[in-house]
């Protein structure tokens, strides 16, 4: 085989290991790390150490975190709410990412800013306006009450999954 | 190794009459290099490229020099900074390029421009280094580029560079060290050894990381030519290392005081969650000074190494990165050194194995997948090979950042990209080098705009200083402690009190060169000592009740400090590398008054900056000053805008109640932001009024605002007619 040919060759295999291999690599590495316990998470294999109190010494149960992950995948606080008032959307923003903040996982969040709302979207449904009055109701209860990060998501869930029923918003 | 037949017996530098070629290439590289790090050419001398502590202290160290010089009063230790203990320079390790740096200020070059050149030359000769090593293995300019442009644009160079590191980036006599190296294997001699030697021993008073790198590439090449069978060669290249290292034998004593015996892994410290932690929180400035014991900041220093090495998915990524420690050679490089040792074939299999080996040191002592820790129980059971030489190999432990050994992974990336570029043109005569090359060298430039972070497009850090600090010069001369002092340069704002110095000229005790164990502990014994400088201590996050015990504030005046600075603005550029926690510099109350109340008034208040003096030692003092800050009130805010990095936005017409109750005084910090400011609007039983809030777009600034209504009163940001929006935090009342 010729110079040329092993360069062309090898070339080709990086180009193809670049587009293809390189993005599923991090993607097997991203789930190996989400499979395992957060940073200062002991066991192996999804046991949560009871006593990891995360970043902001919340104690959150697996399924709590869950549902928190899962609301910072699907909430677009970086992204322009549909049909939000543009003069609303700074404070919105603001207040998703303190509450995400809050309950340890801004960081995910932060990165997934072009997720759109969909059926797995806890907020679908719901006008910008009224997630705002809710995040903000929370978070200002939070302050005064004391309440905890985890009872706050708890809440938060609880309140969405209210107005998109058509149930009471408060 | 590669060679081309038509310059196998030139195997030392083109002799005179070549030189008019070499002179078109440093042009070239400067060129390359002003495009590479543009825009910094067109701010040369008002802008730095990096905000780091790392680009302030080198800054201040190049003027330290240039003025002790020129006075005549150089010493290798100084009480100007880390006042009163004092500071060895020779902690720096890395003073060689500096000095050089010094001899532009000699030249009568501007302190900012000069180190400007210093990074600018530093690259092109970093190029340039490496087209010497590629030209030796291609024979020819073209592999020269080729190779000049592989290393010098990496990602690594890069983000050393903007982290202020400019000795790092310096870099180029790395691959000399390795064109002298193929020299002397390819015709072995005493010239020949005596220019290799020289090449590795320069190396020392400029860097030891990359002395340490440049032997280890050595002994990769002598096993290289162990393996052919090229003994003589292989001997001729060990005495030339061997003599090298004598020549650097006196400097030993000078690294050891730049990097202090490093401390053994532990296999159990690396598992446990908890040193981890702590890391964090003495990075972040937040551990009492009680915790920074000695076997702690041994415990530190080992968890630094692994922190330090390349995680899994920076290196399968490969990306231009501008943060140094997800930093690799780059997408780039790697693609054109893999297709070269693809085309170079058996000629390139020494330049790979030297590759892979590099590499693997650069994953450091565990594999990590990312910067999530502790280590995995599976990676402490395997350990990689830079743990072996680490534990085991004397003097390995000094290359303490692995993932700078990625610099050798480079020089090897370089040399097979020439050596590819040589057998391509070899093996077809109608190659289009020239062409390949012209475009390769385009492309690999071009990185910063367009690559990863794309982080041409960053604003650079002003190097301007404070005017107040011109009026800080003339006053009568003593210690300056600025608020809030800190044990770790944890902000922008912090890390540049120490470049202040060059205006102000007062001695400082201050935190940016506490990043060895020896001075941080040296730091820790004196202020934990000092009642009163133990409460400026990280003044801006402390809450609750100040104290500290008259004697001590007598003591400091003694031990020579004479002035306290509190800042009322902190400027934010936006080209902030360095900053992690940015509320650490806002010091509210009760800290200022308890200063106003042991103090007195400023004796000097501009720009930003007032300047409380100490009293004289023997002046009548209380035992003890205490303020419980039990009337001060810590609002918290829905938006804290220095949490968030948000606006707090009000609608138009409407107001944001920040609080009702009794209050003397309101304080805050304050930055505008793109929409018109709210004011601040007081109402009370005897009616309503608004004060103007002054607030700049730069930087943050301190208000304070008395309230001289009785009574309950109500506190809100009031909008007019449009939204109005600032940012916002340490909102404080005083009741």
């Amino acid at each position: 085989m010729s110079a040329l040919q092993r360069a062309v060759g090898v070339l080709l295999l990086l180009v193809v290991w670049r587009a293809v291999a390189v993005p599923r690599l991090l993607e097997e590495l991203d789930g190996l790390r989400a499979k395992a316990p957060p940073a200062q998470a002991g066991p192996a294999g999804g046991q949560v150490d009871p006593n990891w109190t995360g970043p902001l010494g919340l104690l959150l149960t697996p399924e709590q975190r869950s549902r928190g992950a899962t609301l910072a995948r699907t909430l677009p606080p970086a992204s322009p709410v549909p049909g939000a008032d543009p003069e609303l959307e700074p404070e919105l923003l603001a207040l998703t990412r303190l509450l995400l903040d809050r309950i340890g996982v801004g960081a995910a969040a932060a990165t997934t800013p072009e997720a759109e709302a969909g059926e797995g979207d806890p907020w679908h449904g719901v006008e910008p306006r009224e997630r705002l009055r809710l995040l903000r109701a929370l978070v200002e209860d939070d302050a005064l009450g004391g309440a905890t990060e985890a009872a706050l998501l708890e809440r938060l869930l609880a309140h969405i999954e209210r107005v998109r029923g058509g149930g009471a918003t408060n | 190794m590669c060679k081309n037949p038509s310059v196998s017996d030139r195997v030392l530098p083109p002799a005179r009459q070549q030189l008019l070629p070499w002179l078109g290439v440093c042009l070239g590289y400067l060129l390359c290099a002003s495009a590479f790090l543009w825009p910094l050419p067109a701010q040369f001398t008002t802008h730095i490229w990096g905000d780091r502590f790392d680009a302030w202290t080198t800054l201040w160290l190049m003027d330290h020099l240039h003025a002790h010089i020129v006075a005549g009063t150089l010493s290798a230790t100084t009480d100007s900074i880390l006042f009163p203990v004092g500071y060895n320079l020779w902690s720096f390790g890395h003073a060689a390029l500096q000095a050089l740096g010094v001899g532009l200020m000699l030249l009568g070059m501007p302190l900012v421009t000069a180190y400007n050149t210093l990074l600018l030359v530093g690259l092109a000769g970093s190029g340039l280094g490496a087209h010497v090593l590629g030209r030796t293995l291609h024979g020819g300019h073209r592999g020269g580029w080729l190779a000049g442009v592989v290393f010098m644009t990496s990602p690594y160079l890069y983000g050393e560079g903007a982290a202020g590191c400019i000795e790092l980036v310096a870099a180029g006599m790395i691959p000399w060290f390795a064109a002298t190296a193929v020299w002397l294997v390819r015709s072995p001699g005493w010239r020949s050894a005596l220019l290799c030697a020289a090449s590795l021993a320069i190396v020392g008073p400029f860097n030891w990381y990359y002395t340490l790198f440049t032997g280890m590439l050595g002994l990769g090449i002598v096993a290289w030519q162990l393996v052919v069978g090229r003994h003589r060669a292989a001997a001729w290249l060990l005495g030339a290392m061997a003599l090298a290292a004598a020549l650097d034998a006196p400097l030993v004593p000078l690294v050891r005081r730049e990097t202090p015996t490093r401390p053994p892994l532990d296999l159990a410290l690396m598992q446990e969650p908890e040193p981890w932690a702590e890391k964090v929180a003495f990075s972040d400035g937040l551990l009492p000074l009680s915790a920074l014991n000695e076997p702690f900041l041994e415990e530190q220093d080992a968890l630094q190494v692994v922190d330090n090495s390349t995680q899994l998915v920076s290196l399968l990524a490969a990306r231009f990165s501008l943060n140094p420690l997800d930093s690799t050679p780059g997408a780039f490089a790697y693609a054109v050194g893999l297709v070269g040792l693809a085309a170079a074939g058996r000629r390139g299999w020494g330049w790979g194995a030297i590759l892979l080996g590099a590499t693997v040191l650069t994953l450091g002592p565990f594999l990590r997948i990312d910067d999530t820790p502790p280590i995995s129980g599976t990676a402490a059971a395997w350990p990689l090979p830079y743990f072996w030489f680490y534990q085991y190999v004397p003097f390995f432990s000094k290359a303490y950042r692995p993932y700078r050994i990625g610099v050798v992974a480079l020089v090897a990336l370089a040399a097979l990209a020439a050596a590819g570029l040589a057998a391509l043109e070899a093996e077809r005569r109608r190659f289009p080098a020239r062409s390949l090359v012209a475009v390769l060298v385009l492309v690999a430039v071009s990185q910063p705009a367009w690559n990863g972070d794309a982080p041409m497009w960053r604003p650079l850090a002003d190097a301007a200083v404070s005017p107040a600090y011109t009026a800080l010069a003339a006053l009568p001369r003593g210690g300056v402690v600025e608020l809030p002092l800190q044990y770790q340069p944890l902000t922008v704002a912090n890390a540049r009190f120490q470049y202040a110095q060059i205006v102000h000229g007062q001695p400082l005790l201050n935190c940016n060169q506490l990043i060895r164990r020896t001075d941080l502990f040296a730091f820790v014994g004196y202020v934990e000592a000092n009642s009163f400088l133990g409460t400026l201590l990280d003044l801006g996050r402390k809450r609750g009740s100040l104290a500290f015990a008259g004697v001590d504030v007598a003591a400091a005046r003694r031990d020579g400090f004479r002035y306290v600075i509190q800042h009322t603005r902190v400027d934010t550029a936006d080209a902030h590398l360095a900053s992690r926690d940015i509320t650490a510099d806002f010091v509210g109350e009760p800290a200022v008054r308890l200063l106003e109340w042991a103090l007195g008034q400023p004796i000097l208040e501009e720009d930003g900056l007032r300047v409380f003096e100490l009293p004289e030692a023997d002046s009548p003092m209380p035992e003890r000053w205490v303020d419980t800050g039990a009337d001060v009130l810590d609002l918290v805010l829905p938006i804290d805008s220095a949490r968030l990095g948000l606006p707090l936005v009000v609608a138009g017409g409407e107001a944001f109640e920040l609080y009702e109750g009794s209050a003397s005084q309101v304080s805050f910090w304050v930055r505008a932001g793109e929409r018109p400011l709210p004011t601040l609007a007081v109402e009370s039983a005897a009616g309503r009024r608004e004060v103007r809030i002054d607030a700049r777009v730069d930087a943050w600034s301190w208000v304070r605002v008395p309230v001289v209504e009785s009574g309950n009163v109500t506190l809100s940001l009031a909008a007019g007619e449009g939204a109005a929006g600032l940012e916002l935090t340490r909102v404080q009342v005083v009741r």
